[in-house]
């Protein structure tokens, strides 16, 4: 579904992606782990397509399209999800008048028809109670005085009424006390599917437990170090990544 | 009696520290037809009247009169606008409010791309009278707004809000000047602006609180968006305080478009322009949705909408 070869970028003339390979079939939820500035954060907007990257070698190819042409709202039509780590707050922009906006230029770029207004509420309130939110939130400004476990709940809500094919989860799990994240861990599993596939970027390891990845990498100074299967984040865990920098 | 003409040539060149970035030579240098002042007294009969004008401005010398007996309350609303041809207008709005009189003025002011307009508010405050000016100043050739209340008894209560959504090219100026003459007023001021490509946008707040103001309570904010490179907004805001018992604020902010937001809403599916759209919107809807008039709202929602 997902294909990084080679992929090299730099942000501001630093070389921060050195050489990235990874592919994601479409059923597989993978985890990126990595410490701090090791390049996860670059890696999951490269992908939804914020400007001021410069990629200089490689590529990536998402669902056959070479995905780094397209703009970051063509990728969200094809189906191109980003969770933010740093979900922004937009005073006077209700995450109602949000999500409808968002859900019909997804469909009008595939060619489908607006949604009704009434199965559109219906198809909301069915998720706010997956997310264990109260409609009344989707009235005010999106994140608007949100607290941090808030937001990503809210991030995981826009993320099951737009039903995206590929998600990319930037820390979702940071800043989360266990009843939100087994919470988010909920939302997460449920868009779990054989036509979907997830890449969860995460520092820590407690996320897992509740999310369980097929495949984890361990991401170090722009390259992945080491890749296996989901004992690889519980020996991360107990070992931590200093023998991996090394390693590198 | 003053024509059009006189009253133009009347007017203070760009020495006066008031019209420095207002430079009306350009404007007396030309042959305008001259027109005669006009005086239209806004009917306010009833205890809650509710009165909506269409005012054609082009060519004009106007004055609207509206004068609130003591404890009267009106609506009242303007729209301002002129036609395509090149034209000068002068607009001058008295109000005169008594003791615990209430206006609302809400203002769409739409003059034509041609049309240089001259405009002045003066509004008098009775005690515990309240004024509340809403508006939309949508620019026009050269648009020179000038809104002046004084609080002239105890009490009395301001508030003054508005958009500045110049047309690129265009030139809109919008000085406020609030004089707390009385001890208890309050005023609020809050403005936000829009400024396009080449276009220049002047808001300058005065508010003077005179010697014998205490207690006077006042904020003002202005708030402006530059949309492209080559716009223009000078944003002054001034405090004279001579009364030591106050709480008075003021902020100026400028910046652009927030990278991140757009961004943010570009990975939920909104192509750029629908983005920035939004976003323009909302930050000036803040200041029309105290518009509860609702056909006027609708209209100056209208007006935003094709300025963005």
């Amino acid at each position: 579904m997902l294909e990084i070869r080679n992929l090299h970028a730099k942000v501001d003339g630093k070389d921060i992606l050195k050489g990235i390979d990874l592919a994601v079939n479409a059923g597989e939820v993978h985890a990126v782990m990595g410490p701090n500035g090791s390049g996860k954060s670059t890696l999951a907007h490269l992908l939804a397509g914020r400007e001021g990257y410069e990629v200089t070698q490689g590529q990536v190819t998402y669902k056959g399209k070479d995905l780094l042409a397209l703009a970051p709202e063509a990728r969200a039509a094809e189906g191109m999800f980003l969770g933010f780590q740093y979900p922004v707050e937009i005073p006077g922009v209700s995450s109602m008048y949000l999500l409808k906006t968002a859900l019909n230029a997804q469909r009008k770029h595939r060619g489908e028809p607006e949604i009704d207004a009434m199965d559109f509420l219906a198809w909301v309130r069915d998720r706010l109670t997956k997310v264990k939110m109260d409609i009344q939130m989707l009235h005010r400004g999106v994140n608007e005085g949100f607290s941090g476990g808030e937001k990503k709940r809210n991030e995981v809500l826009q993320m099951l009424v737009l039903q995206p094919q590929f998600m990319v989860l930037d820390e979702t799990d940071s800043g989360l006390d266990i009843d939100a994240l087994k919470i988010v861990s909920e939302g997460i599993n449920a868009m779990r599917g054989p036509d979907r596939a997830i890449l969860l970027v995460t520092h820590y390891q407690r996320l897992l437990d509740y999310v369980k990845p097929d495949r984890v990498h361990v991401l170090a100074r722009g390259r992945i170090v080491k890749s296996g299967g989901p004992e690889l984040a519980r020996e991360l865990e107990e070992k931590g990544y200093g023998w991996l920098e090394t390693a590198a | 009696m003053n024509t059009l003409r006189a009253a133009l040539d009347a007017l203070p060149d760009t020495r006066h520290e008031d019209w420095r970035y207002t430079d009306l030579a350009p404007l007396k240098a030309r042959a305008w037809p001259d027109s005669p002042p006009e005086v239209v007294d806004v009917p306010c009969h009833s205890e809650r009247s509710e009165e909506s004008l269409v005012v054609d401005l082009g060519g004009r010398m106007l004055t609207h009169r509206i004068s609130l007996r003591a404890n009267q309350q009106a609506t009242l609303v303007l729209h301002e606008r002129s036609g395509d041809e090149p034209a000068l207008a002068m607009h001058n709005i008295e109000v005169s409010l008594a003791d615990n009189a209430s206006l609302t003025l809400y203002r769409i002011q739409n003059p034509g791309a041609a049309t240089s307009l001259i405009s002045r508010l003066d509004a008098h405050l009775g005690r515990d009278a309240r004024f509340t000016c809403v508006g939309l100043y949508a620019g026009g050739a050269l648009a020179r707004n000038d809104l002046n209340v004084s609080l002239d008894a105890p009490g009395a209560q301001a508030a003054l809000y508005g958009v500045l959504a110049p047309a690129p090219g265009e030139h809109l100026d919008v000085h406020t000047r609030l004089d707390h003459r009385a001890p208890h007023g309050t005023s609020r001021e809050t403005f936000r602006c829009l400024v396009p490509a080449k276009a220049k946008a002047i808001f300058n707040g005065k508010v003077i609180v005179h010697k014998d103001a205490q207690k006077t309570d006042s904020e003002q904010h202005v708030d402006s968006l530059l949309l492209a490179p080559g716009a223009e907004i000078n944003a002054k805001p001034e405090l004279e305080i001579y009364a030591d018992d106050v709480k008075c604020a003021h902020g100026a902010t400028c910046g652009q478009l927030d990278e991140t937001v757009l961004y943010y809403l570009r990975t939920r599916g909104l192509d750029l322009d629908t983005a920035r759209k939004l976003l323009l919107h909302t930050f000036a809807h803040e200041i029309l949705k105290r518009i509860a008039h609702e056909p006027a709202r609708a209209l100056a929602d209208e007006l935003l909408r094709s300025r963005l």
